[in-house]
């Protein structure tokens, strides 16, 4: 019964969570000073230009019509139109999402990559100088600005060796060789240090994992270590991992903002802070409502995975002898 | 525990792909991408604004002005490189004693680049439609100036104006005044239609617009096949774009400061050129304080000027005395009337009876140049004893604040608009100078048509700005414009906002 | 060798890496301070006419493109950053696991709105934030600590939450209990006093990453205003120098990184010193 309810539940949680968020960005960008019409015509607009321009774009209606609007449009799938760029707002979207996905795709996949490999690493080494190493580097690199990292590494890795593009992004065009590689850089700035909190946080993991009781009954039967590693500690670690993952992603969403500026990548998060600057409010609205809907469903995922994961945790049954 | 097995490859496969890509590029080397559009004879140039619509004649943006004016859309005149103004839709012109009937006859055989032919008709429409009630122009007040437009034949145009306004035919030149087709004006702002040398060909919003070349341009038709542009936000990776090749030439380059660098590097022409820019220290002449003017004068004394142009770091920067920059043909060095000198500064504040420690609110637009500048100012005016309080706005705010309720003390701008001094004679503009002298002045001046009396009036007019001093000037500097060796035909001097390709080739 | 082990944070002798993380703040906030309170102009004060200069007896690293001592100048940028990320963490703790621990200690209500508040938290960009707080407030000190704690709430509510739950949970509040104790004195003398160990840990290790976030958010411009000097503000001027006077970029760059690093350390080592505490007990 509960099982059924669970889905239901969880979803009419999350749009009231939507609900309030888009109330919550609307009203505060209505309070911001300044007015989008000044913003498109600057600084020599006429009163009366000014007037024709908040007439079309709706702006002389009082707020709460113009939520209205805005939210019996989104219902429909109606994400309204761009003040400033006077297009569809899931036009700009999805242009940027051609740069902002695979960019968040392969920084996360490195991170995760790096990260866990680089624990489990350290964790069944522990306490050799190969651990102490790759702790030190994981301290330092947890330490580093990701966009003071970004400018060291444009400087060697594109003005010195010309490996790597110095910004921007090809598109898919001209080969998807081309497209990854302009993504190599700002997806290393971005992964290194999430990598080294990932690492961080498996190493202890598989560690505590690793002095568990069951982990020396398991080498009593005989097994190799490899086996233990890869059928007892790591299935058990990941969920505390994953849970710091799940953590991570909405970092990975709108914290690259700093990053695409100094690679010049044009991703959502771009468009995003732009739009507050220019008080575009269909698209402000539009793109906090998409990361805050991929972070609270993401949520929701990571829950499920957590829960299929770790079936000692739904039941115990089954034990730890699966 | 099927799950963790499929996870355990993927986790190893993924490091695997990284590994891979890090290595296959390193061995890969780098591309020439400078090389490939020389062969193909396109350029990429750098742009610094983005544009949000591409329709100058609804919205005042530098960006769209950067990309379409002269490439895309012409007007009925045009402005050479040194601001001498050349017939172009209208090939010739004639200008009643009066100063009020202008009679234009245009040039045959333009065509639109949807095949649409240029007719009497189409400037009708366009000149009615920035002078409509409803029109969104942002120079709208040059439009409402004329009265009627008519067509005595297909190809003549009559314009009848309501007041003598010399600066017209230059006006005519601007973007705002661009002829646009009645059948495309609409969609003008998503997909450009105009009767110049290249065609739009493709859009990616924020990051670059590709031009192609127009081959049944009806004048000259341009040397290069394709022209992008690229916009940049961060004057770092702007430069990093250039060095790294993704760009062969940087019209008004955002980082001056890092011109040294490029001037050591043989691939690259650095050039220093002429455009309108006034930076000044904007006071709002309706507070108390400014609407006196000794307490304005004490400013322009307390300001090491020299210092604070030669701490912009770009060669060819002037201080500036007065509203008009060199590029002006009526420039007057006016820039010491009132030389550095903070104890005169002192004993003028004192003479007014302005205590120390009076506090006063700078606020900054979010450019580069007014924050320096900014902290400079401030720096300078706590030596004179006064309180300066930064307050850094974004756009919209500063906006908002300082030209929609003139509610701040000073703020830091430069003017870059061609020929703008007759902001001085509107009274409610945002620093509020109200002046019956120098509104007279300009009236004199917008009256004349002859060319040497205009040019005495001009030089009056500065005078009297820089003696009154309403707002502080403080410096011009030039466009630094980069380019590879190879890129010739650029445009260096810029009297307004654009960057015509149509003379740009691959050299030697 | 053992160096590297104590800097790991897992030392037989957790005193030592926290004592390194000690002298890696202690060392540039001490000076930045001592520059600021002795108000040493001629260290820091804009001189347009020295601009630019090589390192010399006077100025150790040069002077900045405004004429100011790069290193007096980045060093008393730190001081100031690191204070407002301090703060910041100082009110995000307190706000936070204030609601984290009301919510556990009392109704299904309670937790609802915690819930709510860490999720939407979580879920809104914080930049936005930054955002929506600057241009609303003005940009600002008290803004800028009140934006960074926003960020970091949800997880102070978060944590706050799961530390008293797990408290709560104890046979000793049970016993508390019966022996009818007020809610307010439970709260007070057993469920707050058990948390601190952990607090402690949790604001070390957010002290740092509130100080990456800072540099970013003053980076953008989205700090407080001239002229009270930032770390992020300090490298969003120079960065245009990065290629002709690189120190320029170098060193506030490394002065953050030594800053989060030894925040980084002190907090290890106070992890290490509680649950060795913990497993003797």
């Amino acid at each position: 019964m509960q099982n059924f309810l669970w889905p239901l539940r969880f979803i009419g949680s999350r749009i009231v969570l939507l609900v309030l968020a888009s109330l919550i960005i609307f009203f505060s960008m209505a309070f911001l000073p300044g007015d989008p019409a000044e913003v498109i015509l600057g600084v020599d607009a006429q009163p009366d230009t000014l007037a024709a321009l908040h007439h079309k774009l709706g702006l002389d209606q009082p707020l709460p019509v113009q939520y209205w609007h805005w939210a019996t449009g989104f219902f429909q799938g109606d994400f309204g139109r761009s003040y400033g760029y006077n297009v569809p707002v899931w036009y700009l979207l999805a242009e940027r999402l051609q740069v902002s996905l695979p960019l968040a795709g392969f920084a996360l996949t490195a991170a995760v990559a790096l990260g866990v490999a680089l624990g489990v690493f350290t964790a069944t080494r522990r306490g050799t100088w190969l651990d102490l190493v790759f702790m030190g580097g994981i301290q330092l690199t947890k330490a580093v600005p990701d966009f003071w990292l970004a400018m060291l590494l444009t400087g060697f890795f594109s003005l010195s060796l010309h490996w790597f593009p110095a910004g921007g992004f090809s598109g898919w065009g001209q080969g998807v060789g081309a497209a990854l590689r302009s993504l190599v850089l700002p997806a290393v700035a971005l992964a290194l240090p999430q990598a080294a909190v990932l690492a961080r946080y498996t190493r202890s993991a598989v560690i505590a994992v690793l002095e568990e009781p069951f982990i020396l009954t398991a080498r009593a039967h005989g097994l190799s270590e490899r086996q233990v590693l890869f059928r007892h500690v790591l299935p058990r670690s990941l969920p505390s991992v994953l849970a710091v993952l799940s953590l991570q992603i909405p970092l990975l969403l709108s914290g690259t903002i700093i990053v695409e500026n100094v690679f010049n990548l044009k991703g959502t998060g771009a468009l995003l802070l732009e739009a507050v600057n220019q008080r575009d409010v269909p698209v402000v609205q539009a793109c906090v409502l998409l990361i805050v809907a991929v972070v609270v469903f993401e949520k929701g995922l990571f829950q499920w995975l957590e829960i299929r994961l770790s079936p000692w945790l739904s039941s115990d049954r089954n034990g730890h002898a699966a | 525990m099927f799950s963790v097995a499929t996870l355990r490859v993927s986790k190893k496969t993924g490091l695997r792909i990284v590994l891979g890509l890090a290595l296959s590029y390193a061995l890969g080397g780098m591309t020439s991408s400078a090389m490939a559009s020389a062969q193909d004879g396109s350029v990429a140039v750098g742009v610094n604004i983005s544009p949000a619509t591409l329709d100058p004649t609804t919205n005042p943006s530098e960006g769209i002005r950067n990309v379409t004016y002269a490439n895309i859309y012409e007007g009925l005149t045009a402005v050479d490189e040194q601001g001498a103004i050349h017939p172009l839709l209208a090939q010739a012109w004639s200008i009643s004693p009066d100063g009020l009937h202008y009679t234009f006859f245009l040039h045959p055989g333009v065509h639109f680049h949807d095949g649409t032919p240029l007719t009497c008709a189409t400037v009708k429409f366009s000149l009615d439609r920035a002078r409509s009630p409803e029109s969104l122009n942002p120079q709208k007040l040059v439009f409402e100036n004329i009265q009627d437009v008519s067509c005595s034949s297909d190809m003549t145009v009559l314009v009848t104006l309501r007041t003598a306004h010399a600066s017209f035919l230059s006006e005519l030149a601007w973007a705002d005044a661009v002829i646009v087709a009645p059948q495309s004006a609409s969609g003008n702002a998503q997909h450009p239609i105009g009767t110049g040398p290249f065609i739009f060909k493709d859009w990616k919003r924020a990051e670059s617009i590709t031009l192609e070349k127009n081959q049944a341009y009806w004048g000259t038709p341009a040397k290069l096949n394709a022209v992008t542009f690229r916009f940049y936000t961060e004057p770092l990776a702007a430069a990093n774009a250039l060095l790294d090749g993704q760009l062969d030439a940087y019209p008004s380059f955002p980082a001056p400061e890092m011109a040294a660098r490029f001037e050591q590097n043989s691939a690259f022409v650095v050039k220093q050129g002429l455009a309108p820019f006034k930076a000044m220290l904007a006071l709002n002449n309706r507070r108390k304080l400014f609407a006196q003017p000794l307490v304005r004068q004490a400013l322009m004394y307390a300001l090491d000027r020299a210092g604070i142009t030669e701490a912009m770091d770009i060669p060819g920067a002037l201080v500036l005395g007065s509203h008009m920059s060199p590029e002006n043909p009526n420039y007057t060095d006016l820039s010491d009337v009132y030389p550095y000198n903070p104890g005169k500064a002192k004993a003028l504040l004192k003479q007014v009876g302005v205590e120390p420690g009076t506090r006063l609110k700078l606020v900054l637009p979010p450019i580069g140049y007014a924050h320096t500048t900014g902290e400079l100012v401030a720096a300078y005016l706590e030596q004179i004893g006064l309180n300066v309080t930064i307050v850094q706005l974004e756009w919209p705010a500063w906006l908002a604040q300082v030209f929609g309720h003139h509610d701040f003390d000073m703020t830091i701008i430069a003017h870059t608009e061609p020929d703008d001094i007759g902001i001085y004679a509107r009274k409610d503009y945002y620093f509020g100078y109200n002046n019956s002298s120098f509104q007279a002045l300009y009236a004199a001046y917008e009256a004349e048509q002859d060319p040497v009396k205009r040019h005495t009036l001009s030089v009056q007019m500065q005078e009297k700005l820089a003696h009154d001093v309403p707002n502080v000037f403080l410096f011009f500097v030039p466009r630094t414009n980069i380019a590879r060796r190879e890129v010739k035909g650029l445009w260096n001097r810029l009297p307004l906002p654009a960057t015509p390709m149509s003379n740009v080739f691959w050299g030697q | 060798m053992s160096i590297l082990h104590r800097i790991t944070g897992e030392a037989r002798f957790p005193l030592l890496g926290l004592g390194l993380g000690c002298v890696c703040v202690l060392g540039i906030l001490v000076p930045g301070v001592v520059l600021w309170l002795a108000h040493l102009h001629a260290a820091f004060s804009i001189n347009i006419h020295a601009r630019l200069t090589p390192p010399t007896p006077s100025h150790w690293l040069g002077t900045d493109p405004l004429g100011r001592d790069t290193l007096a100048f980045s060093l008393v940028g730190a001081v100031n950053s690191y204070a407002i990320s301090f703060f910041s963490m100082v009110l995000a703790l307190g706000l936070g696991t204030g609601l984290g621990v009301l919510a556990a200690g009392t109704g299904q209500k309670t937790k609802i709105i915690a819930n709510g508040v860490v999720e939407l938290g979580i879920a809104f960009p914080p930049i936005i934030i930054a955002a929506l707080l600057v241009t609303l407030c003005g940009a600002g000190v008290v803004q800028e600590i009140c934006a960074l704690a926003l960020f970091f709430i949800p997880g102070f509510v978060r944590l706050g939450q799961q530390a008293a739950a797990n408290i709560y949970a104890q046979d000793y509040i049970a016993a508390a209990r019966l022996s009818a104790l007020t809610p307010w004195r439970i709260l007070l003398r057993h469920v707050v006093p058990n948390m601190v160990p952990g607090l402690l840990v949790q604001f070390s290790v957010n002290v740092a990453l509130a100080m990456l976030a800072e540099t970013g958010l003053s980076y953008l411009g989205l700090g407080a205003p001239p002229p009270l000097p930032e770390l992020g503000r300090i490298l969003a001027f120079y960065q245009v120098h990065i290629y002709d006077h690189p120190h320029l970029v170098a060193v506030p760059g490394v002065v953050v990184l030594l800053l989060v690093l030894g925040t980084n350390m002190v907090g290890d080592g106070l992890r290490d010193r509680f649950t060795r505490q913990e497993k003797k007990s």
